[in-house]
């Protein structure tokens, strides 16, 4: 391989949104295109242009795809549906990723776009006994999972509810994020109490919303007259799934052997990290993700939250498109919105949330099953 | 539901029915409560759920595969009850074990929630099953 992801190098070229907002009457279409017009504005590209598309999605039902871009041109590319839980944004990146890097396409759009429909999930009509699935949802699945690491570590009740206090504070400067409020302390634990110690300022809003992100390779770009200085180089791209791990909690180690496989292939380490989105659902996710990405020691990501090491402006700024605590979590847009999020700040065009100095980035998500998926991007040299 | 459930010394239990209704059922034997697993010949392995598909550590098929009982007692790792779900009554509490046959299974708290109870690290036993057949463990030593 010449290029970290494939036989050549991919290129995210454009992005674009349409902001995450509450369920309203707008149709799934809409948000799409939205955001896929703003997408190849930004690269500068039309759409005959693109050579395929991949269209993360989770909730809106059989083939969506055509019937929303269609409408764009019927130029008869190749469109296909990927669906992976809360990562399949994530997933249809790594698709055109791998369409562009394999050599196979020129330009590749991924598109995530859901609205919160009821979900059907297969694991219910799998034959095997889950005899208690029905009463943890993944809301008490995490507040299992801060009461164990509160006793491991020590951390206390407020200092996760920091996570969602710098949270709310970055979503408040992202135009495209579902809460725009910044929040105090206490308001983040005013009560009621959802489950275990979680309220509902430390929950992810679930809404709707759409994100496209556009891949080229380096042919493309130079015969097509892309703005190369506003591309970001894609280095790594890497997708696992659950393994046994000993009654280890999944989540972390599912991230921590995605993660590091993704740092090794873009040849990075954790401290050479600037802006890191991860699947902050809940609060408690962001710190045992950044503990498993190393990017701080095991138990302590609570006292990196409040020493302030994760704001914008930080050591490393986590989360600051809002994460998913703020910006939202449409499902099928999500991993592709946190793209959208690093390469702006790796371009400089982060406006009131740019990191300073921002040159590597890294974007996570894991989904039911369990999957992870995770990529690097870098800033062109 | 269990937030205000029952006297757990009369030998019953009660969780938050399917349908939204409470249900009453006799106590079985611990270690029936505790679920089945399935012991894989091939690997050695014991895991939880009972399932006949293969095995998730080493993917020999139904033809290595036997039900076995898991051990009734272990030790709470965590839990959290749940003020507000969408389809059931609440509150109730939901625990995380690690039985001593060495599983990690979830069930729900047999007994109300009080403060200091349940605790991370404390001894439990599976008490039964209840609605919907969910394990479900209360401590492992008399209440009062």
């Amino acid at each position: 391989m010449s290029g970290p992801v494939g036989a050549r190098d991919a290129w995210v070229v454009g992005v674009g949104l349409h902001p995450y907002q509450r369920a309203s009457a707008t149709p799934y279409v809409t948000l799409g295109l939205t955001a896929t017009r703003q997408a190849l504005q930004d690269a500068g590209l039309r759409w005959p242009q693109v050579d395929s598309a991949y269209i993360g999605t989770a909730l809106l039902g059989v083939a969506p795809g055509r019937e929303m871009l269609r409408f764009l041109g019927a130029t008869g590319l190749p469109i296909s549906q990927v669906e992976n839980a809360s990562a399949s944004g994530s997933t249809a990146f790594r698709h055109a990723v791998q369409d562009v890097a394999s050599g196979s396409c020129e330009v590749s759009v991924a598109i995530g776009v859901d609205k919160p429909e009821p979900a059907r999930l297969a694991a219910r009509s799998s034959g095997v006994p889950a005899l208690i699935d029905d009463v943890v949802n993944p809301l008490t699945h995490f507040a299992l999972l801060m009461q164990s690491y509160m006793a491991q570590t020590g951390a206390t009740v407020e200092q996760i509810a920091g996570v969602a206090v710098k949270n709310h504070a970055n979503g408040a400067l992202n135009p495209n994020a579902q809460r725009q409020k910044a929040r105090t302390l206490q308001e983040v634990l005013a009560p009621p109490l959802v489950a275990g110690h979680l309220t509902r300022l430390q929950c992810t809003p679930i809404g709707e919303g759409a994100a496209a992100v556009i891949v080229a390779s380096d042919d493309a770009i130079g015969r097509l007259g892309v703005d190369v200085r506003r591309t970001v180089r894609v280095v790594a791209s890497q997708s696992r799934s659950e393994m046994l791990y000993d009654n280890e909690n999944f989540d972390a180690a599912l991230t921590r052997t995605t993660g590091a496989a993704a740092l090794e292939q873009a040849s990075v380490g954790p401290h050479d990290l600037d802006v890191v989105e991860v699947h902050d659902a809940f609060t408690i996710e962001e710190l045992l993700y950044t503990e498993a990405l190393g990017l701080a020691p095991a138990g302590e990501a609570a006292h990196a939250v409040q020493r302030g090491e994760f704001d914008i402006g930080g050591r490393v700024a986590v989360s600051a498109s809002g994460g998913l605590l703020a910006m939202g979590h449409p499902t099928g847009p999500t991993g592709l919105g946190q793209v959208a999020e690093v390469v702006r700040q790796l371009r400089g065009e982060a406006g009131a949330r740019q990191h300073p100095g921002a040159a590597t980035g890294l974007v996570h998500m894991v989904g039911l099953g369990a999957v992870c998926v995770v990529h690097v991007l870098q800033r062109r040299q | 539901m269990t937030g205000n459930a029952h006297p757990a010394d009369r030998g019953q239990t009660r969780v938050p029915a399917s349908d939204g209704g409470d249900t009453t059922v006799e106590r079985p034997s611990p270690a029936a409560a505790g679920g089945q697993g399935v012991h894989c010949r091939a690997c050695g392995s014991t895991l939880w759920p009972a399932q006949q598909y293969g095995c998730e550590r080493c993917g020999a098929d139904s033809t290595d595969l036997h039900l076995v009982d898991l051990a009734g007692t272990g030790r709470l790792l965590s839990f959290a009850t749940v003020y507000s779900h969408p389809d059931l009554p609440t509150p109730y509490t939901v625990v995380e074990v690690a039985l001593d046959s060495g599983q990690l299974i979830r069930g729900v708290w047999a007994e109300p929630a009080s403060p200091g109870h349940p605790a991370v690290g404390i001894r439990v036993l599976a008490t039964g099953t209840g609605a919907g057949d969910r394990t479900a463990f209360r401590l492992d030593e008399p209440l009062r």
